[in-house]
Order: C-alpha cells, then sequence, then structure tokens
C-alpha cells in the first residue's frame, strides 16, 4: 500500500472531503481492511436460521461468510465461506439446511462449528504437517459473534469492543423495534429481501440517510404525482393508505429541521427522536389493544413516542424502528455496492401493521419503486464527476460550528450537514488505524 | 354450471396480451391501465414461491390507484432518474389456458416473456406471465397480472417501467 496515514488524514477536513474518497482504488481495499474489517458488521437476524444447520451466505465487506445455527448445540456460528483445503467456496447457495457442509471441490466435509468432519483419502496426509484440529484447515470461525435481541452481528477481528458498546444509542433503535411488537421479539418476513443495485461508492448510501436538504427536491416527481392523482379523486374520498407514506417526502424544510438530527461516536446518527417521517402515521385501535394488554398503557405510550428515522449503525447497516425494517450495504467495489432491504414482522401484531411495513419497502425500496430510483441517481452523478475529476472537493458545511455538543453526541437543525461530517470523523479514525 | 367447460376465445386472448406488451412498450398507461379492470393488479413477486403478497414483500403490487401514481410519475421533469430515455420491447409466446375457475368466472393464463429495457443500459428479464382474465362488456379485461422474474431473488437495477 502506498497511502500513508498523512495522505489519507489530508483527504477529510472539517467541512469537506476530497472526491477521491469515493473513487480511489486503494482507498477501497483500505476501507475493506480497516473499516469492514475491524467494526461489527450487521450479519443476519436469528430469523433467518430457526433451525439446527440452518444457514445464510452473505458478505463482510469483500469477505464471503455463512451465518449458520450449530446442528447440536443449536447457538450461532459465523464462519469463513471458504474450504481449510484450497480455498474455494464451500456453498454458493443463499440459504439451506445442512447437517455438514461439503466442499464440492475434492469433498472435504466441515460440522456445522466449522472444524473438519472428515476428509477422502485421508492417509496422504500421513507424515505431513496436515493436522485435522488445526483452525488453519478449518471453515475459520469469526473471531467475534454478538446477538442483539436477534440482531446478528460479526467481526472479522479479535480486537474489538463488546457490541453493545459499539452500538451505544443505536441500541435503542432496535431495542424499540422489538418493543413494538406485544411479544417484544421481530422475525423477517422472508428468506429473500430487496437485493438493489447502487451502481455507486457505498459511502453515497450512508450520506443520504440524514441528508434532509434532498426529498423535497429529489423526490418532488413522485410526492407531485400523489398530489396530482389525488386531486382527480372526488371530495370526501379518503386518501388511499399510499398517501400517509409518501407525504413526508414532501416535508418542508422546517419539518425536517425541527426533527434534528443527532451525530453520535463511531458514524452512527439518527434523524428525529420523537419526531420522525413515520410519527403521523395511522394507530391502528387494535394494535394498541394488543400492545396495551402486553405493556399497560403509560409504557405502550413511551414505546410508540418513541421515533428514529434512518438509524445509521456504521458503516453496515440502518434500522427504521417505526416501520420494521433494515436496510444493509454490501459492498462490492469502489464503484458498486448491493443495498439489501429486509422486512420484519411484529410478533403479535395485527397483519396490519405487516402490510404497511411491506407497503412501504415496495414504495421506497424496491428496485420497482418510485422513490429509490431518485436517490440512487443521485449519488451516481456524484459518482461520475468524482470519476471525471470534474470535481475535487466536496462540501459539508450546512450548520456548520453550530452543533449543540452534550457528552457524545451533537445534534443540531435536520437540515444540517452533520451526519455526514460525524461519518468523516469516524472514517478517519478508523483509516488512520495501521495494522 | 355448464361454464365449466367454457372454453376461451384465445385468439382474442393473444390479442389483449399483445396489446398489453404495445401499450407498455410505448409507455402509454392511459391505454395499458384500460385494459385492467377497476379492481385490476399488476404483481412481481420476490420469490416464485409466493402467494400471498400481502405476507411478504414483492418488487412490485400495484392497484390501479398505483398504476395513475405511475403514470404521473414517468417521466415527470422533476425526478432526476427520469432524466434518461425508458426504451423497452416485450416478446409473449406460449400463451396457453393454465385454468379456468368457475368461482370467479376468470381465466387463468400463462405464457412466457423476454423484455428489454434501455435505461442507462441495455438490460433483458425473461420470465413468466400468469393474466387472470375476466369476461366484461367490454370484452377480457385483466385482474391480475403476475409477473415472476427469472432473477427476482438477484441484485437487480431499477426496474423504471411495467415489465
Amino acid at each position: 500500500m502506498s497511502l500513508s496515514i498523512d495522505e489519507i488524514q489530508q483527504l477529510v477536513e472539517p467541512a469537506r472531503v476530497h472526491s477521491s474518497v469515493y473513487v480511489d482504488e486503494e482507498l477501497f481495499q483500505l476501507e475493506m481492511e480497516r473499516i469492514w474489517g475491524r467494526s461489527w458488521i450487521y450479519v443476519g437476524h436469528e430469523s433467518q436460521v430457526k433451525n439446527p444447520g440452518d444457514y445464510y451466505t452473505t458478505s463482510i465487506g469483500t469477505y464471503p461468510v455463512i451465518l449458520i445455527r450449530d446442528a447440536k448445540s443449536k447457538s450461532l456460528h459465523v464462519l469463513h465461506n471458504r474450504c481449510g483445503h484450497r480455498g474455494a467456496i464451500v456453498t454458493q447457495r443463499q440459504c439451506g439446511n445442512a447437517g455438514v457442509l461439503r466442499c464440492p471441490y475434492h469433498g472435504w466435509t466441515y460440522k456445522t462449528d466449522g472444524s473438519i468432519h472428515a476428509i477422502p483419502h485421508v492417509g496422504g496426509y500421513k507424515d505431513t504437517e496436515f493436522d485435522k484440529n488445526d483452525e488453519e484447515f478449518s471453515m475459520k470461525k469469526l473471531p467475534r459473534v454478538e446477538v442483539y435481541r436477534g440482531f446478528v452481528f460479526a467481526c472479522l477481528s479479535e480486537d474489538v469492543e463488546d457490541l453493545s458498546d459499539f452500538l451505544g444509542e443505536i441500541a435503542d433503535t432496535i431495542d424499540n423495534m422489538c418493543d413494538r411488537s406485544p411479544e417484544g421479539e421481530v422475525e423477517v418476513t422472508g428468506l429473500n429481501c430487496h437485493r438493489f443495485i447502487h451502481p455507486c461508492n457505498w459511502k453515497f448510501f450512508l450520506e443520504n440517510l440524514h441528508d434532509a436538504m434532498h426529498p423535497m427536491c429529489a423526490h418532488a416527481g413522485t410526492s407531485d404525482a400523489v398530489r396530482s392523482y389525488l386531486s382527480t379523486m372526488p371530495e370526501g374520498t379518503s386518501p388511499p393508505p399510499e398517501a400517509e407514506i409518501i407525504d413526508p417526502f414532501a416535508g418542508s424544510y422546517d419539518f425536517f429541521d425541527s426533527m434534528g438530527v443527532t451525530g453520535l461516536d463511531k458514524g452512527h446518527g439518527y434523524m428525529g427522536g420523537k419526531k420522525s417521517i413515520f410519527s403521523h402515521y395511522e394507530m391502528y385501535p387494535e394494535y394498541l389493544e394488543a400492545m396495551y394488554s402486553a405493556y399497560g398503557k403509560e409504557r405502550t405510550e413511551e414505546i410508540l413516542s418513541f421515533n428514529r428515522h434512518n438509524a445509521c449503525c456504521y458503516p453496515s447497516s440502518t434500522i427504521r424502528d417505526g416501520i420494521q425494517s433494515i436496510r444493509v450495504l454490501r459492498p462490492v467495489s469502489v464503484d458498486s455496492t448491493i443495498i439489501e432491504s429486509w422486512t420484519f414482522r411484529l410478533k403479535g401484531a395485527p397483519e396490519k401493521l405487516l402490510q404497511r411495513t411491506l407497503r412501504y419497502s415496495r414504495l421506497i425500496n424496491s428496485p420497482g419503486s418510485m422513490v429509490g430510483p431518485d436517490d440512487l441517481d443521485c449519488y451516481y452523478r456524484i459518482q461520475e464527476s468524482a470519476k471525471s475529476k470534474s470535481i475535487e472537493w466536496i462540501d459539508l458545511q450546512r450548520y456548520f460550528g453550530q452543533d449543540i455538543k452534550d457528552d457524545d453526541k451533537d445534534t443540531a437543525p435536520g437540515t444540517s450537514d452533520l451526519a455526514i461530517r460525524n461519518q468523516y470523523k469516524a472514517w478517519l479514525n478508523y483509516m488512520s488505524r495501521e495494522a | 354450471m355448464s361454464d365449466n367447460n367454457k372454453s376461451p376465445d384465445m385468439a382474442e386472448i393473444q390479442n389483449l396480451l399483445n396489446l398489453e406488451a404495445r401499450y407498455l412498450n410505448s409507455a402509454d398507461f392511459d391505454k395499458w391501465i384500460s385494459l385492467y379492470t377497476e379492481d385490476g393488479i399488476y404483481w412481481m413477486p420476490l420469490d416464485s414461491e409466493q402467494t400471498d403478497p400481502e405476507a411478504h414483500d414483492s418488487i412490485f403490487y400495484e392497484d390501479r390507484t398505483l398504476m395513475e401514481v405511475r403514470k404521473r410519475n414517468f417521466d415527470h421533469q422533476l425526478s432526476p432518474s427520469m432524466q434518461y430515455p425508458v426504451r423497452s420491447s416485450r416478446i409473449i409466446s406460449d400463451v396457453h389456458l393454465h385454468k379456468y375457475e368457475t368461482d370467479s368466472d376468470t381465466y387463468i393464463i400463462n405464457s412466457s416473456f423476454q423484455a428489454v429495457l434501455f435505461y442507462k443500459e441495455q438490460t433483458v428479464y425473461a420470465g413468466n406471465y400468469q393474466h387472470h382474465l375476466q369476461v366484461t362488456d367490454s370484452g377480457y379485461k385483466i385482474k391480475l397480472k403476475r409477473v415472476d422474474l427469472l432473477n427476482a431473488d438477484m441484485p437487480l437495477p431499477p426496474i423504471m417501467i411495467y415489465i
């Protein structure tokens, strides 16, 4: 690697960032090592691997991994999805169930904890340095795996704080999503999710999460289309259920300013808190009833008054407590990222809530949605400018120098660039640590 | 009911499917929507095993309201993603009666398709269509069109028009 720490540090200033962070191949490789290789990365949800032997294949940064439930102990493991023999990827299936994992090249088999089960014609290794119990020949376990209320995170490096310390206040968002279930638990709505190809650097997606200056502009076409259709409906007709979802995308600058934005340690952050784009959603009486009987009135009101938008768990995911979804970043290369969108069912809640969650997902996050492609196209435009070098520095100074500091967090009016500046503070911390 | 053996007018159905493709090829949403019943649905599941659109996520699950919104969004001058041409061309084959549902007087027609979409770059989509058709005073109308893409569960670029 030729980039020195000093050179890297020159790419990020307090209120602007150099455009090479989006296009430089070497920086991308360093990000995979120093950010994605050293922080807790969201892998999947326990409900994707309910039964012993269930597995789900995914990636951490650019490393293929497999989330698997131990066939005997039923505990969860995250393994490198590659054979300890010649390094072939062991399974290319998206998900499945297996008592043992078998590499299709030479037939080495592994137990669900990654240790070697059997090797064909093993005599050939007699009097060599091969050792069946040596971890090097196994499907290696990731050194750190922790589960927070069903959400599984793993780290490629041993040297990382405990998950709850890493999550900090982001844990409150996971708690709130689960607490919105009368049973206190969520489960995935299917073994498939949206997988939306973003031909741009992974950071654009995170930077847009708390960019409250764009919805009223970039999504004006969609909100105008909704308004224009509503105006053709006879007076007194109740608006379609899609309206409550699209409406806030045309929210005013004042609306988003009043939501506020918060930057936390490690690049995390969120918009809202008490108020978000979900806080005006219709409250279904049958849901309230289920919540009251589970938690009582006071606690229910406390749970439902918590409203954050796009809690960012830097660098791998963003969680929406109010609509029960998580979006997961899968960086492919410096200019290609897959954004997965998973939806969750609140156990014990009426189906109407799930239907709203799915409606939101289709309208906003599906590759077939009208809203998602507009966001994506905006990132793509900056990616192209950065690639052509027609822009050198990218500005981040809305409300710069006016953050309200409180211990480990900073807050600002919602349309501040605070969240992006905060992400680059974390980026710089991670990237300034050599191996 | 003697309707049990009611045989559909396959020539007319073939014509309807061709018309549907032609209207989408020319992005003529008004004419396209007019081929659907008032409660007509366009559905593209995430998973070909999926039977209940209300229980799982879908790529599209749109009623007439959303068709009308999408018509107004298409080519909208304020939409960044709509500044590029969206062109498409569809080929339908193997149109055949899958079954006739007596209770709802619905013909279920299966077919296979290939659709080429040009949006920034050229992309081929292929898979199976299933049309649920009802007989009305003005001929066959689409009550449900289900589109199963070969790669619905794989990473996809933006799909800018109904396939």
